[in-house]
């Protein structure tokens, strides 16, 4: 097992500084992380630079700590890696993580913040096999073979239960059986079929009276598609490796703006999706979405902008419109003019040596703001109205 | 703050001076105070509701397990109240109209950076102010990221029941004008007392509501007396 316990790093693109604890303990042997910040405050570059050096550590080029050190009483092993331009990165994890380069009950998995795009319609003329260690050990996109991958997957199940394999059929019933019920998820639709054309050599949605294939889906059910085929097949690798087509593997998963293509309700699902459907995956987020920051409990959400790190934890439950406003720095109260003539309004009423002018403007303003229904305006509206003229609430 | 009337006999639990959170201790705070949060006045869940001691424990030891000196809390509160060393004594909830005479609560509309407004009557009342200055630290934005979502989602709230409560007594005052038959008038008291029933004691905000626009209420219903003997 080796998950990130600490990432820090100096002069990553324009980042000065970042030092970020991702806390392991007995009930939780890893947290995600959740970076957060506004555009340009470098969460793609630091996703980059940690993916690099995972990449490196795997393959035995990065340079390592190998005595080990102790954070917090904690053994930790620390890899580090700089390039031409200064930037530098350090990561801290809770076992000897670049010892897994021949390592199959591990894995790593990144994906660029551009996905699902790559979509590219495969034929599949029948079961072929994949290998998949070579496939998913670069860093290219996947998801072109994993038609081709639950093909192979579903013919396995046929050609075991002809052989009277009885317990690799009901494991793979099983398999497609949870992967159908993800996939009712992200559709929305608890009655989705997910079914298999043996003549065709496809997998159909039965969705609300219609049918589609894994070719023509939306853009967004086919970015949590290429998500989950990324992961699916990686950890089908360590298995194929291993020999052992039970085995769960750990991983980091690398993914940049998980929220791309996705609408609100999916933003909300995806990463408890994931969390939930590789449950010994870390996962090392970009995300621009208040939906992503508070639906998991299990992860330290760190903002780049203001150097801050909270657990999501404490954001389950709070409304997206506080969220937008106090974590994400955005306004969307009220519109920037609607917020000057509100303060406008205020200011009059509170001003009580009022010009006949400013009376005729502060009476308008009243009217017209209390009719979009601002309770300031309509409280004032009413208070000139029974005939006060003003200053602080009396 | 709110101020209520507590029951007078301590739930049981408490007499055996090992836990202060019992069901039958969270039962009746939650009952007695109307299911708000003592502090902010929002409705808690039972479930979520915490026990917070008015006098901390720490320099009251002796009152861990005294009734009179327990309030519910929401958990935002709870975590936010102030630690100090020397905690001032705050106003009791549950002494009569104490709140009510002592503290004043508002939304202020001239204002435009602190809408909220905390502030003894009498500067000299030390409870009173140390009661003021502790509400409007719960009111304001808080450092952490987390907790600053969490306290403008109470402002929020704050000022959607506001924004209600202000649209009732508008249309209360419209109906009021315009009132020439019994109907009419009858009318204008329903509106009223719509906006009575938001500035009851179960009433999210209600305290802090009453001392903004609780001047209105009695106004309008002057008003249709008035309308109504013409
Ligand atoms: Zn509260």
């Amino acid at each position: 097992m080796a998950y990130i316990t600490r990432i820090q790093g100096t002069g990553v693109r324009n980042l000065q500084s970042l030092d970020v604890e991702l806390p392991a303990s007995e009930q939780q042997p890893f947290r995600h992380l959740l970076l957060t910040g506004p555009n340009g405050s470098g969460k793609s570059g630091v996703l980059e630079f940690v993916g690099n050096c995972l990449a490196a550590c795997r393959s035995g080029k990065s340079s390592i700590d190998m005595s080990g050190g102790e954070t917090h009483g904690n053994r930790t092993f620390m890899s580090e890696m700089s390039d031409e331009r200064s930037s530098h990165i350090r990561l801290w994890f809770t076992d000897a993580f670049w010892k897994a380069q021949a390592d199959d009950r591990a894995f790593v998995m990144r994906s660029p913040a551009r996905r699902g795009q790559e979509w590219v319609p495969q034929p599949v003329r029948g079961p072929q096999e994949l290998d998949l260690k070579t496939l998913t050990s670069g860093q290219g996109d996947t998801t072109r073979f994993l038609k081709q991958f639950l093909v192979n997957q579903r013919t396995q199940q046929a050609f075991a239960l002809a052989d009277g394999d009885q317990s690799t059929a009901q494991r793979l019933q099983r398999w497609f059986g949870e992967l159908e019920q993800q996939l009712r998820t992200v559709m929305g639709d608890p009655a989705l079929g997910f079914t298999f054309d043996r003549k065709a050599y496809t997998f159909r949605f039965e969705s609300r009276g219609y049918a589609f294939d894994l070719d023509t889906m939306a853009d967004g059910h086919s970015a949590v598609f290429s998500l989950l085929g990324d992961l699916l097949l990686r950890v089908q690798a360590c298995r194929d490796a291993l020999g052992d087509q039970t085995f769960d593997p750990t991983g980091i998963a690398v993914i940049d703006e998980l929220e791309t293509h996705l609408h609100l309700e999916l933003q909300e699902q995806i990463l408890p999706l994931l969390t939930s459907f590789f449950p010994r995956v870390q996962f090392i987020v970009a995300t621009h979405s208040p939906a992503v920051i508070s639906s998991v409990d299990n992860a330290v959400v760190y903002d780049l902008g203001r150097h801050e790190a909270t657990l999501s934890r404490d954001y389950v439950g709070v409304r997206y419109g506080a969220l937008m406003t106090e974590h994400f720095g955005i306004s969307e109260d009220f519109d920037r003019r609607t917020e000057a003539e509100l303060k406008e309004l205020r200011e009059l009423w509170a001003n009580v040596k009022r010009s006949s002018d400013e009376q005729t403007r502060m009476q308008r303003l009243a009217d017209e703001l209390s009719r979009r229904s601002y309770g300031v305006a309509r409280e004032i509206q009413l208070r000139m109205a029974m005939g006060q003229h003003g200053s602080d609430a009396a | 703050m709110i101020d209520v009337t507590r029951s007078d006999l301590a739930p049981e639990s408490l007499a055996r001076r090992q836990s202060w959170n019992d069901d039958d201790v969270l039962l009746r705070l939650h009952a007695d105070f109307h299911g708000k949060c003592y502090l902010c006045e929002s409705k808690v869940q039972l479930r979520n509701l915490q026990v917070d001691h008015r006098l901390p424990r720490h320099t009251h030891p002796e009152l861990s397990h005294d009734w009179s000196d327990l309030c519910p809390t929401c958990g935002l509160c709870n975590q936010r109240r102030p630690r100090y060393a020397e905690p001032p004594a705050l106003l009791d909830p549950c002494a009569g109209e104490e709140v009510r005479t002592r503290l004043v609560q508002r939304l202020c509309l001239s204002s435009s950076e602190h809408r909220f407004r905390f502030s003894a009557r009498d500067v000299d009342d030390l409870a009173a102010t140390a009661t003021a200055a502790e509400l409007l630290t719960l009111h304001s934005p808080p450092h952490n990221a987390a907790k600053r979502a969490k306290a403008k989602e109470l402002r929020d709230e704050i000022q959607r029941a506001h924004e209600a409560l202000s649209e009732t007594l508008m249309s209360a005052w419209r109906a009021a004008q315009c009132a020439e038959t019994d109907d009419d008038v009858r009318a204008a008291h329903d509106k009223l007392d719509e906006a009575r029933a938001r500035l009851a004691p179960d009433a999210e905000f209600s305290a802090l509501l009453s001392s903004a626009l609780g001047d209105l209420v009695d106004a309008i219903a002057l008003m249709i007396n008035q309308q109504a003997a013409r």
